[in-house]
């Protein structure tokens, strides 16, 4: 019994309708403003024209190509990370023990709080006087200033790392688990060792799952805010002043609307690209 | 065969306790000095000590933490709702129905999907000058359905798909209407689906913060936001603060134990069964 297109328009087009006034509409009205000379708090500014100059401006500018540059680096190593540590522990985890509910339970933390709560938690363990990791490096003379100039953007990664070790490890683990049982026998009755069976059985079937996790978690990272915000503010200086944090800084905060704009459009853009990997890699899967 | 080397057995069970630690370590410190008395929180070697809830106290009569936390209820619990009503009925047509367009549409939800918050925020902005509704509930949980319903539609797909359609065929043959039977039929054989979708999307809203933070001031501020009032000038009261956190984090922490696998459902987008 197939259903009428007016029928299937009435079920879908409310979502799509919704999407396109909340969710395209301000894409449009970002590209305008990022067209346009807009800066807030001057009284009596108008919203001159300028063409493509915001751009022009943005890739002229050394605090956008830093911007640019970390969150590469950021995406990057956060994702490969976080990839490692996430099926490693996705792999002992993928057991029988007595413990099991309790050590999944713990993996769901980082997803449970919010990033700004997470961004209070890492600012108090970092505190350089009186934070808990100082405190066990301290007997060996080890302290640092986890968020001083030297180490702020190795930190706000680390803090990143373990949020996204947690997504890591949940999509491996439902990876593994979804993999047939008969595979490994048939490799166990042939002698495989069990290097031999994670590097020719395991690795090849969890691939696509891989694949699909790193492109999620490229685009988790490009979401990340909160936790930086909080940390760091994007400092000290530029530091760890991520994309996410370029848009805030120009455009949220000091006013520079229309080249906010601009900067948070090429982010966007970003997003886009992943998204069409991510597209072209799940084929018929939509 | 089945008996191990005993160091292995030890150096796996070591890790399995080291994983565990990894992550409930910072959630375990939030607790550990939310209960501390003020002074003690600046003395991360202090480990005896007599536990208190002055934090707690301060916390709930000082700042607008009830008026927030009820804020963030309703926010949470409406925009779920929205979304997975707009959002299943829009995942039944896709799958239901044979389109030419169904592929188009999944896939701009998709985009529209990875956009980043912190990119929408100044349109968002002005818009909801423009229409006078900044900083207002009803504003966030309009804003919310970015992600949540193109969220829904993406998963239910993949939930609808696995249920044959002669179920409902049945029905509309025995004369309900395919209303009737969506609801009577289908509905009850998805709402596994339903429930992992929704404690996703009230996981994803309690929690949001950049839309809270900049789209609101007052009247639509909810929970994340309230981080501002603890980072000071003068200093963070790191036990205040902390109990802060514990007390946001009570509901989503109860429902990650008590239903902790249809989290992890939402959480992989439905690769867990």
């Amino acid at each position: 019994m197939r259903g009428t297109h007016r029928e299937q328009r009435l079920l879908v087009m409310p979502a799509v309708i919704a999407i396109l006034i909340i969710g395209v509409t301000p894409i449009l009205l970002q590209i305008y403003i990022s067209l346009h000379d807009y800066y807030m708090g001057v009284p009596g500014q108008s919203r001159r024209f300028v063409g493509m100059r915001n751009y022009a401006d943005l890739l002229r500018s050394p605090s956008f190509s830093n911007s640019l540059y970390l969150t590469v680096v950021f995406t990057m190593v956060v994702t490969i990370a976080s990839l490692i540590l996430g099926l490693g522990m996705a792999m002992l985890i993928h057991r029988d023990f007595r413990f099991k509910t309790v050590v999944i339970t713990s993996v769901l933390i980082p997803q449970t709080i919010s990033p700004s709560i997470l961004g209070l938690i890492w600012k108090l363990m970092y505190n350089a006087e009186y934070g808990i990791f100082n405190y066990f490096l301290k007997p060996f003379g080890l302290e640092q200033t986890w968020l001083g100039r030297d180490l702020a953007f190795f930190s706000t990664t680390i803090a990143s790392i373990w949020m996204a070790t947690s997504f890591m490890t949940l999509v491996c683990l439902a990876g593994l688990q979804n993999l047939p049982e008969d595979v490994f026998e048939a490799a166990r009755i042939d002698g495989a060792t069990q290097v031999q069976a994670f590097r020719y059985i395991t690795l090849p079937l969890l691939k696509p799952v891989i694949g699909m996790a790193v492109l999620l978690q490229q685009v988790a990272c490009l979401h990340i805010f909160g936790i930086i915000y909080i940390l760091t503010g994007g400092g000290p200086g530029e530091r760890t002043n991520l994309l996410a944090m370029e848009v805030y800084r120009q455009g949220l905060n000091a006013g520079f609307v229309g080249y906010g704009a601009a900067v948070a459009t090429v982010l966007a853009l970003l997003a886009f690209i992943i998204s069409l990997v991510f597209i072209k890699m799940m084929g018929d899967a939509f | 065969m089945r008996q191990r080397k005993p160091v292995k057995r030890f150096l796996i069970n070591l890790s399995l306790v080291l994983i565990f630690v990894y992550f409930s370590f910072p959630l375990f410190w939030m607790i550990w000095t939310s209960i501390k008395p003020r002074i003690y929180a600046y003395q991360p070697g202090k480990w005896l000590f007599v536990p208190t809830f002055q934090g707690y106290i301060s916390v709930l009569n000082q700042h607008r933490i009830n008026t927030l936390f009820w804020n963030s209820l309703i926010i949470s619990l409406i925009a779920t709702a929205v979304a997975l009503f707009v959002g299943t009925l829009a995942a039944y047509g896709l799958i239901r129905f044979e389109s030419r367009h169904n592929r188009k549409i999944t896939l701009f939800f998709l985009i529209v999907r990875f956009i980043p918050p912190i990119s929408l925020i100044i349109p968002l902005f002005f818009l909801g000058k423009t229409f006078g509704i900044l900083d207002s509930k009803r504003f966030l949980i309009l804003v919310y359905q970015i992600l949540c319903i193109t969220f829904t539609v993406l998963m239910m797909k993949g939930f609808l798909k696995n249920i044959p359609s002669a179920y409902e065929e049945a029905a509309m043959l025995e004369g309900c209407s395919r209303v009737k039977a969506f609801f009577l039929v289908t509905i009850p054989l998805i709402k596994n689906g339903l429930f992992a979708t929704g404690i996703f999307l009230f996981l994803y809203t309690w929690k949001e913060f950049e839309y809270a933070l900049f789209l609101t001031s007052f009247n639509g501020r909810t929970l994340p936001t309230a981080v501002q009032y603890f980072l000071a000038t003068q200093g963070v009261q790191w036990n205040e603060a902390m109990a802060y956190g514990v007390m946001s984090i009570i509901p989503v922490l109860a429902i990650a134990v008590a239903f902790r696998d249809y989290m992890i459902q939402g959480l992989t987008f439905g690769l867990s069964k």
